[in-house]
């Protein structure tokens, strides 16, 4: 499966708070949390389960007038970094 | 006491109570922050997590444009640790809700988590360092053996009276306490059955609740007995004391004859008197003391144990204002009858560490330590250390 059709939903255990445009992630199973910027938040609050990379950059990039290219390397990272850290599930 | 707000470069604290007054007004949440150098910025940051209020000037300061970048920056890193802990805190809650629950155990949440379910509107948010729930002393015991079962293990071998010894939620981040009671000596629990804490419950929002006279009251008494030794996290207390003070509508008639029947009044009144004197509770409340004696008194302590960003000597030790402590230590056995203090001290440290406290407080006002030591145990100390 290609980079670009994998699709991430938010992992069990896993609670979210917004704040002043910040979102706090915590991972239940060790109280460890972490902390997304705007652009973070945007992304985890798209990560419903039925997105895929492109409807996420193209969401991104509408919302913040960026360049797709970089968009797409930087959400490639993000995801991947929170798919490791077991907050995101990989499901399609 | 006049208000801070109009000074040109409030103090540490000054700044904390403006902020908590505003919060509780409704005010625009920009402060009147005075030129500060970054030495100056340091001790506000350091008070306001002594103090346990660095959620309350968190938003002010960000809509402050003199505040300098790495305040602010400093500021929203304690803004996310504190909301990963407080989500972390309601997941706890329902769990522990659940588990007791399925076992047919009721547990009423109390202090902080009571607050933010009852009293606090949304959007104000109140930091909580544990989970403190009362259950009926029947079942404590089966309580904490279910939820050492569930994954929660002992923190501490020994808690005090009032509560069972702490547990720690499954990750290791979160205390949780399972009370017996409000109070924290057996004898106050006399006077005041746990049984009228559950009969005088509310529901909300499909919890058990304290009623709001039975929070205030604990509030208030956990203020004072903590202002025993130190002033860590006075703040919030009195924070917590004004919100219910401004949200709760209470018969104050009733409720300051339930409070003198379960002998805690005049600590609760110590306590309303001291929000009142840092203009955080109007004035006008029934239960307050309006004597010039008594609001004096009341000063003296904000200074000597409430308005203070490091911990605290015991009482009675040398350099202390014995007169504050004093006052301290009179309303704290206010309503206590005489002789109760004889007891049996060395089964009682609080009673212990008082005796101690007696001796000290005499030498330091000039009068007899042996006589005062002996008046403690007869229940007459304050009195002859007048």
């Amino acid at each position: 499966m290609s980079a670009a059709a994998t699709i991430y939903a938010h992992a069990e255990g896993v609670l979210a708070q917004e704040a002043h445009g910040e979102t706090v992630l915590l991972r239940v199973s060790d109280g460890s949390y972490y902390t997304l910027d705007e652009v973070g938040s945007l992304v985890w609050a798209c990560c419903d389960g039925s997105k895929g990379l492109d409807e996420l950059v193209e969401l991104v990039c509408a919302r913040f007038d960026a360049d797709p290219d970089t968009v797409r390397r930087d959400l490639r990272e993000l995801l991947a970094e929170l798919a490791g850290e077991q907050l995101l599930d990989v499901v399609g | 006491m006049r208000s801070t707000a109009t000074r040109a470069n409030p103090s540490a604290h000054g700044l904390l109570v403006d902020a908590i007054r505003s919060e509780l007004s409704g005010e625009p949440a920009r402060l009147d922050v005075g030129g500060r150098r970054d030495a100056e910025w340091q001790a506000v940051l350091a008070c306001a997590e002594w103090h346990r209020v660095t959620t309350v000037i968190d938003v002010r300061l960000a809509a402050t444009p003199s505040v300098p970048v790495w305040v602010n920056a400093e500021l929203v890193a304690a803004r996310a640790q504190r909301i990963a802990r407080r989500l972390l805190r309601e997941q706890v809650e329902c769990d522990v809700l659940r588990v007791l629950g399925g076992e047919g155990i009721a547990a009423m949440p109390l202090k902080g988590a009571a607050l933010t379910a009852a009293i606090l509107p949304t959007g104000v948010e109140r930091d909580m360092s544990d989970l403190d729930l009362l259950v009926a002393e029947a079942e404590l015991d089966r309580a904490h053996e279910l939820l050492a079962k569930a994954g929660y293990r002992s923190a501490r071998g020994v808690g005090p009276w009032r509560h069972r010894p702490e547990l720690l939620d499954p990750t290791g981040a979160l205390p949780v306490e399972l009370h017996r009671h409000v109070v924290e000596d057996p004898r106050d629990a006399a006077r005041w059955p746990p049984a009228e804490l559950w009969a005088g419950a509310e529901e909300c929002g499909g919890w058990v609740l304290p009623r709001k006279e039975d929070l205030l009251t604990h509030v208030c008494l956990h203020f004072l007995a903590g202002r025993s030794v130190r002033s860590e996290g006075a703040l919030s207390q009195l924070r917590d004391v004004a919100w219910i003070m401004a949200t709760s509508r209470l018969d104050w008639q009733a409720f300051e004859a339930a409070a003198r029947r379960h002998g805690v009044f005049e600590r609760v009144r110590a306590v309303v008197g001291t929000a009142r004197e840092l203009g955080l509770v109007r004035d006008g409340y029934p239960l307050l003391d309006d004597t010039a004696e008594g609001r004096a008194a009341v000063r003296r302590f904000i200074v000597g144990r409430v308005l203070v960003d490091r911990p605290q000597v015991p009482l009675g030790d040398a350099g202390h204002d014995a007169r504050a402590t004093l006052w301290w230590a009179r309303v704290h056995f206010a309503d206590r009858p005489a002789g109760e203090l004889t007891g049996r001290p060395d089964r009682n440290a609080l009673v212990a560490s008082r005796s101690v406290a007696a001796w000290r407080l005499a030498r330091q006002l000039g009068a007899d330590p042996t006589q005062a030591l002996r008046d403690h145990r007869t229940g007459r100390w304050l009195a002859g250390l007048d």
